[in-house]
């Protein structure tokens, strides 16, 4: 077969990238599960025990949380509506949509502290306590992370490096994205919702 | 020149590796990672082993006061994370980022950048380690380093804070390797090479690439999190306000576990790779071994309680994991029994190589009846934590990880340097490690029923323990002889030894259509592969393309699956940057044993060095075909 007219512009699963990306999502799940199951099973072996009674302490408001919810989303709506744009070769279109991802992001780290500074609890109050600080700063950090990212993809975007065919990296970065939006979803329920519920 | 000298000259200097020591850190090269990575782990292992040594050496007579109970404690943990985090895994994992390119018949790993980050992420984290036994700061709490001993109130000084950095630090670079193996794997073989055509030993490492992602962010998040009650404050283990003991030791062992088939699967491969050569005929149920390669990988995910059967959990739990460790006795005795059948229809040529597979066929087979013992519940509470259980994990862990290594290195050595390993001497080497080796552990298996603790760094003479003790350690240092005589063959063969061809064994895989050693464009045309076993089919390789371009570094991508033919891909070239990232990730880690604050820091600058990684260099071109 004759390859010599292929294009070697591949910015999806052709690419090793993609699954290079992939990979690393597939090892941070897994540690944010070993995370919640860890939890879940301090939570079962406590009340199993009537040792603690979970989550034993105040359980923290979740308006800053929630509303970091909807702000994310328009992170990955953004990222997104980006990649279409700069595939009809609109790259100057795209690098504005990432400079607005990394203000709305820079709002949620802000959120994130002030709730953090409001916390009802210190980290070394109890397990749970210890769980919503180190969590939501796992988040924080991979959240700056994503900013980061996306400040230099739009530079780059806006010194025209990014075509309609050359658009890898912000492939990448996308899909990224979309991992630090879905990762908050289960992040969110375990550490704030479910320790309403009394069951 | 012919068009062909000329694509020659043009691959060379697409794919030339840097000259100098700057270059030298800059190369990203398969090849050359993968050696490094080789003999940085056997380096290692003759530290580790050299620390064995002086365990057997205190051990040899009743009260002996060669070291104290605390350097003890350091030597045996060290010891056993050194063999399990900087042997075991790397050199596994090593084999395979050297191996699994040309075996599948493509230039490069996916991620060339990646493999020099990971490596030099543990060269640093493993400096560090034996570092810290030097300056007599090294993890004394084991290497499973069980809390609440391991907290900061039972444990002050700086040891554990090294381990519990020092093992996440590591971790980074066994999965990242792990990511890039398991997408070389999928996407980067020949055309024409569908799974079922893939060699055995590629089968190997992409189940343990698997295990590993899977596997080894338990001990990552049991690690940060000790790491975090240590030096930031949380209390996920402490009991009195929610957290749990146990914990870690779920966390550890949902690892710990699966560590042992992440060793050996490889080990497996190489075995049935070797056994076939110099039996001259395809494996015996190559279907069939794969398989089991694969429920290993599977069932190993649900044992890691049979480590925990003395903690008081549940008697249901008990009984539900020792069935469970009970079973894995099948594939491995399927495999088992496809090895022997290969051999006993074959017409063996007993190499070296040969002799260390089918050395390990039977020591292995020893650790594994011991194993399925200790999985019983009740002959585990007798023998738990005596020296019946370092008698067990040293028969599997040296029978079966060791052994076949040894092997695979024998058979090869031809294709890293080009010399073949002198014959003589390693039969030598084999022979005087087998004996060595049954001397010095077959005793602690009556040791332990003797009552004998692990973990003790002397005993008293009414003990009775003396006579057995003394002829364990006497085994051990025909044991170290054993593995002395491997350097001195390394050193003969390196000014004496016979020149290897292409394929010295007249083996049937597809590095054996490289060179030895093979350039660092490993193949001058990309093969189309029809067989499981192409270089014993009687028609020649055929090119599968046209038109790659040789004046960069391109490889072809396929399909998962079937292998079809996908696309062109360019890889990057050589760089500084990946040592500069695992720099600063090695001060994150490391930093944090003083003050959380080094992590803060050094988080930009790796943001930093990743940025350089993949700042696109000028000029640009159009950025679209035309
Ligand atoms: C080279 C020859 C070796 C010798 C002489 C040796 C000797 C020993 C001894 C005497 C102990 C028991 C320490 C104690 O409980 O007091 C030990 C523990 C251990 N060994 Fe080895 N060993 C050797 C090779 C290996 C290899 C190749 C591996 C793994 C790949 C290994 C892994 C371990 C582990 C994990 C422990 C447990 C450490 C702990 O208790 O935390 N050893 N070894
Ligand atoms: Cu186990």
């Amino acid at each position: 077969m004759n390859v010599e007219k292929w294009t070697r512009y591949h910015a999806d699963l052709k690419h090793p990238y993609w699954w290079g990306i992939m990979g690393l999502i597939v090892i941070e799940s897994t540690v944010i599960a070993i995370f919640l199951a860890s939890y879940f099973y301090l939570w079962i072996v406590n009340s199993s025990t009537s040792r603690m009674a979970w989550p034993g302490g105040e359980i923290p408001s979740i308006f800053y949380p929630s509303v970091n919810i909807g702000l994310l989303l328009f992170c990955g709506w953004s990222m997104w509506y980006g990649g279409v744009l700069i595939h009809k070769n609109k790259t100057k279109a795209f690098g504005w949509l990432a400079v607005a991802c990394c203000v709305v992001a820079c709002g949620v780290l802000w959120l994130r502290w002030l709730q953090m500074l409001n916390l009802p609890f210190s980290y070394d109050q109890n397990a749970y306590a210890s769980f919503v600080w180190v969590l939501s700063s796992f988040h924080f950090m991979h959240v700056l992370a994503g900013i980061l990212g996306t400040a230099v993809i739009g530079w780059f975007s806006f010194k025209g490096y990014y075509t309609e065919q050359r658009n890898l990296g912000v492939q990448i970065d996308t899909i990224y994205w979309y991992y630090i939006v879905a990762s908050w979803i289960p992040v969110y329920f375990v550490i704030y919702i479910t320790p309403r519920f009394q069951w | 020149m012919t068009p062909e000298e000329i694509k020659i000259q043009e691959l060379e200097k697409a794919w030339i590796n840097p000259p100098g020591f700057i270059g030298w850190l800059r190369i990203v090269n398969q090849t050359n990672i993968g050696i490094r990575y080789i003999n940085t782990s056997l380096i290692f292992f003759f530290m580790a082993g050299v620390l064995g040594g002086i365990m057997r050496a205190q051990l040899a007579a009743p009260e002996n006061e060669l070291v104290g109970p605390e350097m003890f404690n350091q030597i045996f943990t060290v010891h056993g994370t050194a063999m399990m985090f900087l042997f075991a895994i790397p050199m596994v994992e090593g084999l395979g980022a050297y191996l699994v390119p040309l075996m599948i018949g493509t230039r490069d790993l996916s991620f060339p950048r990646l493999s020099s980050f990971s490596y030099f992420v543990f060269l640093i984290g493993g400096v560090t380690l034996f570092g810290s036994l030097l300056l007599q700061v090294a993890p004394n709490a084991g290497w499973f380093n069980y809390v609440p001993l391991a907290l900061k109130e039972w444990s002050v000084g700086k040891n554990i804070d090294v381990y519990a950095t020092v093992i996440t630090f590591i971790e980074i670079s066994a999965l990242a390797a792990a990511v890039e193996l398991i997408v070389t794997i999928l996407k980067q073989r020949a055309p024409g090479m569908s799974m079922a055509k893939m060699p055995v030993f590629v089968w190997s490492i992409l189940v343990m690439a698997f295990m590993i992602v899977f596997a080894m962010p338990g001990v990552v998040v049991g690690s940060v999190m000790l790491a975090l009650d240590r030096l930031v404050g949380t209390v996920f283990f402490d009991a009195s306000v929610g957290g749990d003991s146990l914990l870690w030791q779920h966390l550890f062992w949902w690892f710990g576990h699966p560590e042992v088939y992440i060793a050996f699967l490889p080990a497996a491969g190489v075995v049935s790779t070797v056994i076939p050569v110099f039996c001259r005929r395809p494996l015996y149920g190559h279907t069939a071994v794969v398989l089991s390669m694969v429920a290993i990988g599977i069932i190993s995910f649900g044992l890691w309680v049979h480590h925990m059967f003395t903690t008081g959990i549940p008697d249901q739990a008990n009984a539900f994991f020792s069935v469970a460790s009970a079973m894995i006795a099948i594939p491995s005795g399927i495999q088992i029994y496809c090895w022997i059948a290969t051999l006993w229809t074959g017409r063996p040529k007993f190499t070296t190589a040969l002799l260390w597979c089918m050395g390990f066929v039977i020591v292995f087979v020893v650790g594994g009846l011991t194993g399925v013992m200790v999985a019983s519940v009740p002959f585990d509470k007798q023998t738990h934590d005596t020296y019946f259980v370092v008698a067990h994990f040293h028969y599997v862990l040296i029978g079966g990880v060791v052994f076949p290594l040894f092997g695979g290195v024998y058979y090869w050595w031809p294709k890293f340097t080009g010399k073949l390993l002198n014959e003589t001497l390693g039969k030598w080497n084999f022979w005087m490690v087998l004996v060595g080796f049954n001397v010095a552990f077959f005793p602690m298996h009556l040791l332990g029923f003797m009552g004998m603790p692990r973990r003790i760094y002397t005993y008293l003479e009414e003990m009775q323990w003396g006579p057995l003790n003394l002829l364990s350690s006497i085994g051990a240092y025909v044991l170290t002889l054993g593995f002395l005589i491997f350097i001195v063959n390394i050193i003969w063969t390196h000014f004496k030894g016979e020149k290897a061809g292409p394929n010295p064994w007249n083996a049937s895989t597809l590095e054996w259509y490289a060179e030895s050693p093979p350039r660092n464009y490993k193949f001058l045309e990309i093969p189309q592969v029809n067989s499981l076993n192409p270089l014993w089919e009687k028609e020649e390789l055929k090119p599968a393309t046209i038109g790659m371009r040789t004046d960069r570094r391109e490889i072809l991508i396929t399909e998962i699956l079937t292998g079809k033919l996908q696309a062109v891909a360019i890889l990057p070239t050589n760089t500084i940057w990946p040592l500069v990232l695992s720099i600063a990730t090695g001060m994150a880690f490391i930093g944090s044993i003083f003050s959380p604050w080094w992590f803060v820091g050094s988080f930009f600058l790796v943001f930093l060095a990743i940025t350089g990684w993949f700042w696109p260099s000028r000029p640009w071109d159009e950025g679209r075909d035309v």
